[in-house]
């Protein structure tokens, strides 16, 4: 009966050992048992990863075992043997044109006579970042507008490999200063819009990929972040709006002159309902008898003198948001 | 005694004080430059707070002689809103036609005998931009700005000086007249800028292609085919990227780069962007597929490639220190840039002066809108400053010596 209850002992330890040895063999079984070979481990890798038509693009052998220690080198991009590369573990070249395909070879001869071949194929992708910032320029502004705190952005991103790809079949990821947006990866989501963060730049990455998951280019820019600006511009009953900024120190010649303060950068938002668009002449807040707030005005009172004018325009939730600035006039 | 001495020097004094008086009051009025009286000399104080009004500029009329023999004349001393060198008939001399700027009223202008005659006298007021075809029968104007700007279709008749015009009810950001007396424009749809050629004498729209983004600045080739350059707006702050549509097709030119603008033809292109915290030009041979630094600092929108040779342009260029921000301080109208006009063989990589505006006439001349006429025989263009029309006689075969910047 002792005998019994002790064999029956020794197969429940058997079994709580088996069971407790079961997830270690799992993940013994998870490993490459190439791993273990004799065969060196060499690969060829690219810098930059995805590379632009007309790039400089650098190959290098990954060998990090040392496997190709004393091996005859020899490069070849496209067919064409790369002269002064011999026995080189770096090399350099100019990516191809938009779409085209470029094959690097390097030839391993070992010393024991043994030849290995590695490979690598690179396909040259433009990828355009494209910012729209949504922030006020005048009409005559042939610039872009740039991004102000709080203003949105709209990017667009533009895969050209000889012809526009079809934004429907490709997989975007878009970060801002690293972090996902969009909630992840979306098909299709070649244009997004995001506010501006805090800072003095952000950056805007954006990597594209196959439905299946390859990656067919990857990309950041760094976004400068600027505040928004002032300029006063002579309105002229005929000709409109001038694009030469009226001077600090201004001379008013005629009777009358109206001035237009133009925000530059100001998110457009705040530009169609301003919190405060305020002209104050001479230290005194005055009233603005025209429609459009940004524009005043200004009639010649007594034989001569100095007044000056002074415009703020703000956002009162987002402060930063505003722009104030004050010329002379001399009549 | 002593008392009459005293009456009668009293009353010799009351005499002669009073004759002094009158000789005063009636002969001796001050001379014309008794600001003695009025002149309270305030120029020369040193009282701070005393307000000395700044003498306004005299205005110096500019001289306007169209019929000169210098080749580099002012053609205008009124602002310009387009303008085209136009030809009536295959028989008839070239003459240049502008818009008034304001009033859209549309001038002739004989450049052999400087005679200029009105053909439009309709008004479209607040007229900013304009384009003429080459045969002189329309025109395309923009009037206002922004949200409320028209664009108005206008028929010439040589009948009549009123335009036959006609409203286009849409958002147009850029427009030109091509070679063929049709107009090429493009307007914003959703996220995409869609560019069409409005043929005025059949009434028919065709699209001509399509840019996937929407704040797109667009190079006009004389021709609806093109090439047209296309970049984003441009901005030293931000990166732009070149594409050529030709056909309808879109090409990615290898260019890309902050403050990036460009001009080209169907031969090559002229690009300038900030790299290395430097402002510098470039120009591309489409030919050779070859990209060269260029001898001079170029705005690319100052150049304007000549018809009859595609690897020459003649540019407004200004030899000053370009700083990283540019061209936004020149769009803004913060820098104003005294040109001299060159021109630039992007085959050769060279460069050779034309004239320099400011030893031929005292002027400084900000050059925009470069337009060559029919046979490349005139360049017309814009002075940024005030929007006067100007034009040089160009010769069209020039002899290039190289230019070390």
């Amino acid at each position: 009966m002792i005998l019994l209850e002790y064999g029956y002992m020794r197969l429940r330890v058997l079994l709580v050992a088996l069971v407790a040895l079961l997830p270690v063999a799992g993940v013994m079984a998870q490993f490459d048992a190439s791993q273990f070979s004799d065969t060196p481990q060499v690969a060829i890798t690219i810098n930059p990863t995805h590379p632009s038509p007309g790039d400089l693009v650098t190959a290098s052998l990954d060998d990090y075992a040392g496997g190709v220690f004393g091996a005859q080198i020899n490069w070849s991009y496209n067919g064409a043997s790369i002269g002064g590369a011999a026995n080189q573990r770096q090399i350099q070249f100019v990516a191809g044109p938009a779409g085209s395909q470029g094959v690097v070879v390097a030839n391993l001869t070992l010393p024991s006579g043994g030849v290995q071949t590695l490979q690598t194929v690179i396909t040259p992708v433009y990828m355009d970042i494209i910012i729209e910032p949504q922030t006020r320029v005048p009409e005559w502004y042939t610039g872009r507008a740039l991004p102000s705190l709080g203003s949105q952005i709209n990017a667009t991103v533009l895969l050209n490999n000889g012809s526009f790809i079809d934004p429907q079949n490709v997989v975007y990821t878009w970060r801002v200063n690293n972090r996902v947006i969009e909630g992840g990866p979306i098909r299709g989501g070649s244009r997004i819009a995001f506010p501006t963060p805090r800072g003095a730049s952000l950056v805007l990455s954006v990597t594209a990929t196959t439905p299946t998951g390859d990656t067919i280019a990857r990309r950041a820019v760094d976004v400068n972040i600027v505040l928004p600006e002032l300029g006063f511009y002579e309105k002229h009953a005929l000709y409109g709006l001038r694009s030469i900024p009226t001077d600090d120190n201004a001379t008013l010649i005629g009777s009358i002159l109206t001035l237009q303060a133009e925000p530059f950068f100001l998110d457009t938002r705040v530009y169609n309902r301003p919190d405060v668009a305020q002209w104050d002449i001479n230290s005194v807040r005055t009233p603005n008898e025209s429609d459009n707030p940004y524009e005043i005005t200004l009639r010649r009172s007594g034989s001569n003198g100095r007044t000056s004018v002074n415009f703020h325009v703000r956002s009162l939730q987002e402060v930063l948001q505003g722009s104030e600035e004050r010329l002379t006039i001399n009549f | 005694m002593q008392r009459t001495v005293f009456i009668i020097a009293g009353i010799a004094i009351v005499c002669v004080l009073v004759g002094v008086w009158v000789y005063f009051l009636f002969f001796a009025t001050p001379a014309e430059d008794g600001g003695v009286f009025a002149n309270f000399n305030l120029g020369n104080t040193t009282d701070p707070s005393v307000i000395i009004p700044a003498e306004p500029e005299p205005v110096v009329e500019p001289v306007v002689d169209v019929a000169s023999p210098e080749r580099l004349r002012q053609l205008t001393t009124q602002p310009v809103a387009g303008f085209a060198e136009v030809q009536l008939t295959a028989s008839s001399t070239p003459e240049i036609r502008y818009i008034e700027a304001g009033t859209g009223h549309i001038y002739a202008i004989d450049l052999t005998t400087g005679v200029e005659a009105r053909v439009s006298a309709t008004t479209i007021p607040l007229t900013r931009a304009g384009a003429l075809t080459p045969n002189g029968q329309f025109a395309l104007l923009q009037s206002g700005s922004g949200l409320g700007a028209e664009f108005v279709i206008g028929a010439l008749s040589p009948d009549s000086d009123q335009l036959r015009n006609f409203a286009i009810p849409q958002p147009i950001t850029s427009f030109v007249a091509t070679a063929n007396n049709t107009f090429l424009y493009a307007v914003p749809e959703g996220n995409q800028l869609v560019a069409r050629e409005y043929d005025p004498s059949t009434n028919t729209v065709q699209e001509l292609f399509r840019v996937p983004f929407r704040d797109a600045t667009v190079q006009w080739h004389h021709t609806a085919a093109g090439p047209h350059y296309v970049y984003p707006h441009t901005t030293s702050r931000l990166e732009g990227y070149v594409y050529s549509y030709l056909d309808g097709v879109a090409t990615r030119e290898p260019t890309s780069g902050y403050g990036l603008s460009a001009v080209g033809s169907s031969d090559g292109y002229i690009f300038s962007r900030v790299q290395n915290g430097e402002y510098n030009t470039f120009a591309t041979n489409k030919t050779t597929g070859e990209t060269n630094s260029a001898p001079l600092t170029i705005i690319p929108e100052k150049c304007a490639f000549t018809r009859t040779d595609a690897t020459v342009a003649v540019c407004g260029i200004a030899l000053t220190d370009y700083s990283h921000l540019m061209p936004d301080p020149w769009y803004q109208g913060q820098m104003r840039l005294d040109d001299d006009l060159w021109v630039y063989s992007v085959d050769e990589q060279s460069a050779r002066l034309l004239v320099s505006p400011e030893n031929a006439t005292g002027r400084q001349l900000d050059i925009v809108h470069p337009q060559f006429g029919i046979n490349d025989a005139n360049l017309y263009f814009q002075n940024k400053v005030d929007q006067t029309l100007w034009v040089y006689e160009y010769n069209p075969t020039p002899t290039f010596t190289s230019v070390t910047q």
